[in-house]
């Protein structure tokens, strides 16, 4: 017969099991320390919206979510950039069924921003396509793929969308450049709720 | 009408991708067999169905063009990572050759290039091995087209593949244009093929099965979607494939995936019993069913070993009480003892 204290180990592991349902494949988030969150230099986002037409909200954006860390800011931004530029950046959920070491599932692969090898493989498939159609399909992306997140989106002035993003067509910015943008606009996405409206999705 | 605005903004189905570019050859090396069986040539005995071999059976409503790739088997791994070898060192030789070149540059003081950067392990990588086993289903050679009885046109499709289990990547084409279409990179599915069976998909990817709810879940963009008549799943094949049994396929919840083609980024609607969000966390519900049947069972069991246990206790304190009934028999036998001791004549004592 089993004990109630043997049965309450058994389902033990059920608390596990729940996490096991959800398929994570990200690799592990960066964290950093109030200071380093604190250097990151907050961008200005207050204009006149009277002054921008509806329509440049289509190019000009942000997003910003509610109780979110930095941390958590971050490692979405930066995984939505990398999933819009074509870099490899999720480990596979079901790596361990390949059995074997994949030098293209680097855990380092979307810390770093991206692997090379993972521009030059998606370059082959589309290197004709113009640079204005690349930089339209990226903007579609990050707003699909932080729209999953559960990101409002909002507009901004183009100077001010300016200061913290950058666009890519057929090349791709210094990584350095990159990853600073990338880090403002995750303080934003974690920072003070924006008084403007939120845009449609 | 879907309109190319649809399509870019990447909510297709499976939608008429033919219709905006014309067909290239894929981009990606195709390695993993797959032959396309068109009726015409099955009717006239040109082909035949394989025991071997597996097909994936889909009904659009349009042309198309699907991807799927199958998972890899350990010597797939094996024959990529020594592709990955062979790369890294023909690389390596290619750097050396650019680095010498650019040396003699900086040393003439000619306009020098940027210097050269070594690809090392760290860094160097070949394409993703799924696009190795990428399937890619049409849109040329359907295995039949038509009108159905309510005059919507149809075109299926049926593809010669090896056994195994197969992810749907996405309506992906690639085109002189450059490569059109939206990978189900943030939430897609899984499911078997059976030697010698057809895996019907039926018109499933039509997406007419899900509701506004779902698609709003599958993309921001839903609102600007064209109006859509809901109906089930038809999973049915053709009479013309009775060579063959076939079998629905058993959808698999799939995480997220790599843009291997820099496409537009989408995920499937969630679908009832396989796959939901949390955001953009993708669950596995059969896991999640799997696990709940689990703890059931397991509450049951505990239900039934605490119930056993009650019982155990019981049948304990009535044995208990019974023990404690012979003792009191005895207390009282013993009682009735002492009293005829003490009822008998004292003995003599000694003077």
């Amino acid at each position: 017969m089993l004990s109630k204290q043997l049965l309450t180990l058994l389902l033990l592991p059920l608390a596990g099991v729940a996490h096991a349902q959800a398929i994570k494949n990200e690799p592990p988030m960066q964290t950093f320390t109030p200071e380093e969150i604190a250097a990151i230099e907050m961008p200005g986002l207050a204009f006149d919206t009277a002054s921008v037409k509806a329509k440049d909200y289509e190019k000009y954006f942000y997003f910003h979510r509610p109780d979110t860390s930095f941390d958590q800011a971050y490692a979405d931004v930066l995984e939505c950039d990398s999933l819009s530029s074509g870099i490899n950046f999720y480990r596979y959920a079901d790596v361990s069924q390949y059995q074997v070491y994949n030098p293209n599932i680097s855990p380092m692969a979307g810390a770093v921003g991206g692997a090379i090898g993972g521009i030059l493989g998606s370059l082959i498939g589309d290197a004709i396509h113009g640079s204005a159609e690349r930089r339209k399909r990226k903007r579609i992306n990050i707003r699909n793929c932080m729209y999953y997140k559960g990101y409002d989106r909002y507009g901004l002035e183009r100077s001010l969308w300016k200061a913290f993003h950058f666009e890519e067509g057929m090349g791709r910015k210094d990584e350095e450049i990159r990853i600073a943008a990338l880090k403002q606009q995750a303080r934003v996405a974690s920072g003070p709720k924006p008084t403007t409206e939120v845009l449609v999705p | 009408m879907i309109t190319l605005n649809a399509i870019s903004k990447g909510f297709t189905g499976l939608v008429g991708l033919a219709a905006l570019a014309t067909m290239s050859a894929p981009a990606a090396a195709q390695e993993v067999y797959e032959e396309p069986i068109e009726l015409k040539n099955l009717q006239k005995g040109k082909v035949t169905l394989k025991q071997d071999k597996g097909y994936i059976f889909f009904d659009a409503a349009e042309r198309t063009s699907l991807l799927f790739f199958r998972t890899p088997l350990e010597e797939d791994v094996r024959a990529y990572e020594a592709a990955w070898e062979e790369a890294l060192v023909k690389a390596q030789e290619k750097y050396e050759r650019h680095l010498r070149a650019y040396e003699a540059k900086a040393k003439r003081g000619n306009r020098v290039p940027d210097k050269p950067v070594e690809p090392t392990r760290e860094t160097f990588s070949i394409s993703d091995i799924e696009t190795k086993l990428m399937v890619t289903v049409g849109p040329q050679y359907v295995f039949d087209k038509g009108k159905s009885a309510d005059g919507t046109r149809f075109y299926q499709y049926l593809e010669e593949v090896e056994p195994g289990e197969y992810t749907y990547y996405g309506a992906i084409m690639f085109t002189d244009q450059g490569t059109l279409g939206a990978c189900k990179c943030m939430g897609t599915f899984k499911f078997e093929v059976k030697a010698g069976e057809i895996t019907s998909l039926g018109d499933f990817l039509n997406m007419s099965w899900a509701d506004d709810a779902a698609m709003r879940k599958a993309t921001p963009f839903w609102p600007d979607m064209p109006e859509r008549v809901l109906k089930p799943t038809d999973w049915s094949i053709p009479e013309s494939l009775n060579a063959l049994p076939a079998a629905q396929a058993e959808l698999h919840a799939v995480g997220k995936l790599n843009n291997f083609y820099r496409v537009i980024v989408s995920r499937m609607p969630e679908i009832d019993g396989v796959l939901r969000y949390e955001r953009d966390t993708v669950i596995d519900v059969r896991a999640e069913i799997a696990a709940a049947e689990e703890a059931e069972a397991l509450a049951k069991a505990e239900a039934e070993a605490e119930a056993a246990a009650a019982a155990a206790a019981a049948a304990q304190a009535q044995a208990e009480a019974e023990g404690e009934g012979e003792t009191a028999a005895e207390v009282a036998e013993a009682s009735e003892v002492e009293e005829e001791a003490s009822s008998a004549p004292a003995p003599a004592t000694e003077p």
